[in-house]
């Protein structure tokens, strides 16, 4: 049995796991490049034809900065930033997290029983077509202006990107996969948690990617109508008393909260699915 | 079924051991899939015993049935009729005791688990506790070759030692009765030859029944007692042949043997005429 | 820029229910029984769910003036059809759509197949896509609202803002991607380096850009409608929503107004679907062999 030995590719773990973070380190250091490179484009265009509605990158920073950070009493932020930030980023969150487990719950249900997907076909391809956010009025109606109407809508409007990519996954899954865990008598939830969820996790992660977007687009949607608070509440407020350097810095934040958010959500990812990305090189 | 002008049947043997009760009996199981004009009858009346210890290989043209036969026994499928009981207990659902090998390492192992974790994948509280199922595992990967290989991944491994995971994977679940599905079909010749000795070893050092399932006829010949044919679809069993070959066996001189060359031929041209064989003098 | 993190995979279908059928279709050889007793599972399905809608209404659990009759919602919503404000505003969605998904065609794609060409290029858009990409298009409405008001104009801007990147992307992956074997068997008859764009490199990524374009047709009808729903005095689908809503007491129209939205999306989506099959079909099948 000594033969055997010669047949492994060894790969030291260590360097997996030191190349994945290597692999989004050198990533971003490579995007900040070009990010430097773009706001000198932009200030150099802004700077040669001033527009009121075009600040410089230059004017937006500093202004932001005053804006957000420069507290009189100490203390990281101002108020008014943190004040609305976290409330954007409650809904954002409690919607994301909502949406996504009742989106992983009935994809997975869908995908494993083939009745369930024929029945709720029909009613999730049109669903799913509505534009999401043409059903926030029908959200307002049934559930009036509060923070609860906000949190439904976003966890509706990005369930379906969930559901769509579980069911799928699911779906797809190899026979040979599933006829193994029940050949060795697995319970019913240890095939469910050991095999079906695992194996569904690289398409599960692929909705999971566009719900999160989707959840601080579907938010900001809702912060634009009937509320007093939140990024989107501010841009529509700033953009009524015709402050621009206000809107361009919560603009400007709102990017930073999405980078942030997404690549919070892409380290989460390398790290589950370390497996994927390697048995697939 | 006829045992005829084969040398060393063994009716004498199996009629006078009624006496021992067979690990596995099939008895008259057909299997039609869909209804109506479509109907596709894989299986017709097919009977036959596994007894304690036995090694049987069962072999037949592609498309025999063969994979609708083990996923039967393998209680995946209930058949149309007939029934299949092993230790004189109906088998109702999947079996205990009963481990299977997959012709496909490359699904059967699960990509995200380490060789470890994936021959632990099956086994729980009632193998043992955590000590003794950890002595379990380290001495099933060992009696594979593949002792100090714990924490790699199925797909840092070459063909031929996934397979030897999922052997190890079936070993460490102590069955009474092994199915294996075509399990060195994917494999290289030299890898091929290498893991069937490795079974006939591992036969003998785990006294545990073997239902090997292989289109290759000078496989099915070399590692059995006794070789089951199959008539190509709708299957019936041909012919049940006593292999009566010395132990150990080897490679090469075994296959050199008058008898297994007899064998062999007589397989064969069983095969080539799909069941009807003109009387073999 | 919802949607735009599809992977670009030439072929694949956003529709992820078809390929789970294909799989579970196997057990089963009767193709035909399956396919009627889908279409009854899936009526029975349609059915089921606007019966639950109609008791839940009619039984008072959910009061009609928020949760009309489905039968209600389902007549109002082809009297619409007879309001010449309705009829206006869904060509209005309609136009901004179209015309903002084929503007964005036209930017992304001549762009998409020159930085796809030069792999230094290729890399420095796939970073600024993944840097914009987070970013919500619908954060931009307030000031473009400002600087172009609340026209057509206004909706074509953040349309295209949106609608640009998977298209841009997906062209961009498909011109780098092409096989470099066919690229120099061009060559080695001595097609010059426009000919193998235009006749070897273009073909190939087409898929992909037809990829791009179906993505990219979702993210534009869901920005134009969420464009006329928050600007003001906009016209469109969406602003026949808002507006009917604000009025409060033609909560059928609201339904209507969004099962009507719906379709629209249904149609688009169906007609991408089916040109992408249509053209593109062979993508498919080489790419899932």
């Amino acid at each position: 049995m000594s033969t055997t030995v010669k047949e492994v590719h060894v790969k030291a773990k260590t360097g997996q796991i030191s190349g994945t973070a290597g692999r989004v380190g050198s990533r971003l250091a490579y995007s900040s490049g070009l990010l430097v490179v773009l706001l000198l484009l932009w200030q150099l265009a802004t700077a040669l034809n001033p527009s009121p509605f075009f600040p410089t990158p230059l004017k937006i920073g500093t202004h932001a900065w005053t804006m957000f950070f420069s507290t009189a009493g100490g203390g990281l932020a101002t108020e008014a930033m943190t004040v609305h930030t976290f409330q954007t980023l409650g809904r954002v969150l409690l919607g994301f997290v909502l949406g996504s487990v009742t989106g992983v719950l009935v994809g997975t249900a869908i995908g494993l029983y083939r009745i369930l997907r024929d029945v709720a076909d029909p009613v999730v391809e049109f669903l799913r077509s509505i534009p999401a956010t043409a059903t926030l009025p029908l959200f307002i109606v049934l559930l009036g202006g509060e923070d609860s109407m906000r949190v439904a809508f976003i966890a509706y409007g990005i369930s379906w990107f969930v559901l769509i990519n579980t069911a799928n996954g699911v779906g797809s899954i190899h026979p040979t996969q599933l006829a193994m865990g029940k050949a060795f008598r697995l319970s019913k939830r240890r095939q469910l948690t050991g095999i079906i969820l695992p194996a569904a996790l690289p398409k599960i992660f692929a909705g999971l990617r566009l719900a999160l977007t989707g959840a601080l687009m579907f938010a900001i949607v809702s912060e634009f109508m009937l509320s007093t608070n939140g990024i989107g509440f501010q841009l529509i407020q700033s953009q009524a008393r015709f402050q621009i350097l206000d809107m361009w810095s919560w603009m400007l934040l709102l990017a930073v909260l999405g980078l942030l958010l997404n690549t919070m959500l892409e380290i989460t990812e390398n790290r589950l699915l370390a497996w994927h990305r390697l048995a697939r090189s | 079924m006829n045992t005829n002008a084969v040398p060393g049947t063994r009716e004498t043997l199996t009629a006078g051991s009624t006496a021992v009760t067979p690990l596995l009996k099939v008895d008259k199981v057909t299997h039609t899939y869909g209804s109506g004009p479509a109907a596709h009858t894989a299986l017709k009346e097919l009977s036959f015993e596994v007894y304690p210890q036995e090694f049987v290989s069962i072999v037949g043209p592609s498309g025999a049935g063969k994979t609708t036969l083990l996923r039967t026994l393998s209680g995946l499928l209930t058949p149309t009729s007939g029934s299949v009981s092993i230790a004189g207990k109906a088998v109702i659902g999947v079996p205990d005791g009963m481990a299977m090998v997959f012709q496909d390492y490359s699904r059967s192992l699960l990509p995200w688990l380490t060789i470890e974790k994936n021959v632990a994948f099956p086994l729980t509280k009632d193998s043992g506790t955590a000590a003794e199922r950890k002595a379990l595992i380290e001495e099933s990967l060992e009696a594979v070759g593949l002792q100090g290989f714990n924490n790699r991944y199925p797909w840092q491994l070459s063909g031929g030692m996934q397979q030897r995971v999922a052997i190890a994977r079936a070993l460490a679940y102590r069955p009474r009765l092994l199915l294996m599905d075509e399990p060195f079909a994917s494999l290289d010749a030299q890898t091929r030859a290498e893991l069937e000795d490795l079974v006939l070893t591992l036969r003998h050092r785990y006294a545990v029944t073997v239902l090997f399932v292989t289109h290759d006829i000078d496989e099915s010949v070399y590692l059995a007692d006794r070789v089951l044919v199959l008539s190509k679809a709708p299957a019936r069993l041909v012919e049940n042949i006593e292999v009566t070959l010395p132990e150990p066996r080897d490679q090469i001189s075994t296959k050199e043997t008058e008898t297994f060359v007899q064998i062999r031929g007589h397989v064969a041209r069983l095969i080539r005429s799909g069941g009807d064989l003109p009387q073999a003098s | 820029m919802i949607m735009s993190t599809e992977r670009p995979q030439a072929g694949t279908r956003g529709n992820g229910s078809r390929g789970t059928r294909k799989a579970a279709g196997r057990s089963n050889p009767s193709g035909g029984t399956r396919k009627r007793n889908r279409i009854l599972a899936g009526t029975a399905g349609v059915i089921g769910l606007g019966l639950v809608i109609e008791v839940v209404s009619r039984a008072g659990l959910v009061h009609p003036d928020f949760l009309p009759p489905f039968s209600t919602v389902l007549r109002e919503s082809v009297l619409i059809w007879g309001r010449e404000d309705f009829r206006s505003d869904v060509l209005s969605t309609l136009s901004s759509y179209l015309l903002g998904l084929g503007l964005s065609a036209l930017i992304a794609v001549p762009l998409g197949v020159l930085f796809g060409l030069s792999d230094k290029a290729y890399r420095a858009c796939r970073a600024v896509v993944e840097l914009i990409r987070p970013i919500p298009p619908v954060a931009l409405i307030p000031l473009v609202v400002l600087v172009f008001g609340n026209g057509l104009q206004m909706k074509l801007v953040i349309v295209i803002f949106a609608a640009v990147w998977p298209i841009l992307f997906n062209t961009m992956y498909g011109v780098h991607d092409v096989d470099k074997q066919g690229k120099e068997m061009a060559r080695s008859f001595g097609v010059g380096p426009a000919g193998v764009t235009r006749r070897v490199v273009l073909p190939g990524a087409a898929p992909f850009i037809a990829t791009g374009i179906r993505v990219s047709s979702s993210i534009a009808l869901i920005v134009v409608i969420t464009v006329e729903l928050i600007a003001g005095g906009a016209e469109g689908v969406g602003a026949f929503i808002a507006r009917s809503r604000a009025s409060g007491t033609e909560v059928e129209l609201v339904y209507a107004g969004t099962l009507m939205a719906g379709l629209l999306g249904l149609v688009m989506n169906m007609i991408m679907n089916a040109a992408e099959r249509r053209w593109f079909a062979w993508q498919t099948t080489t790419k899932g062999a």
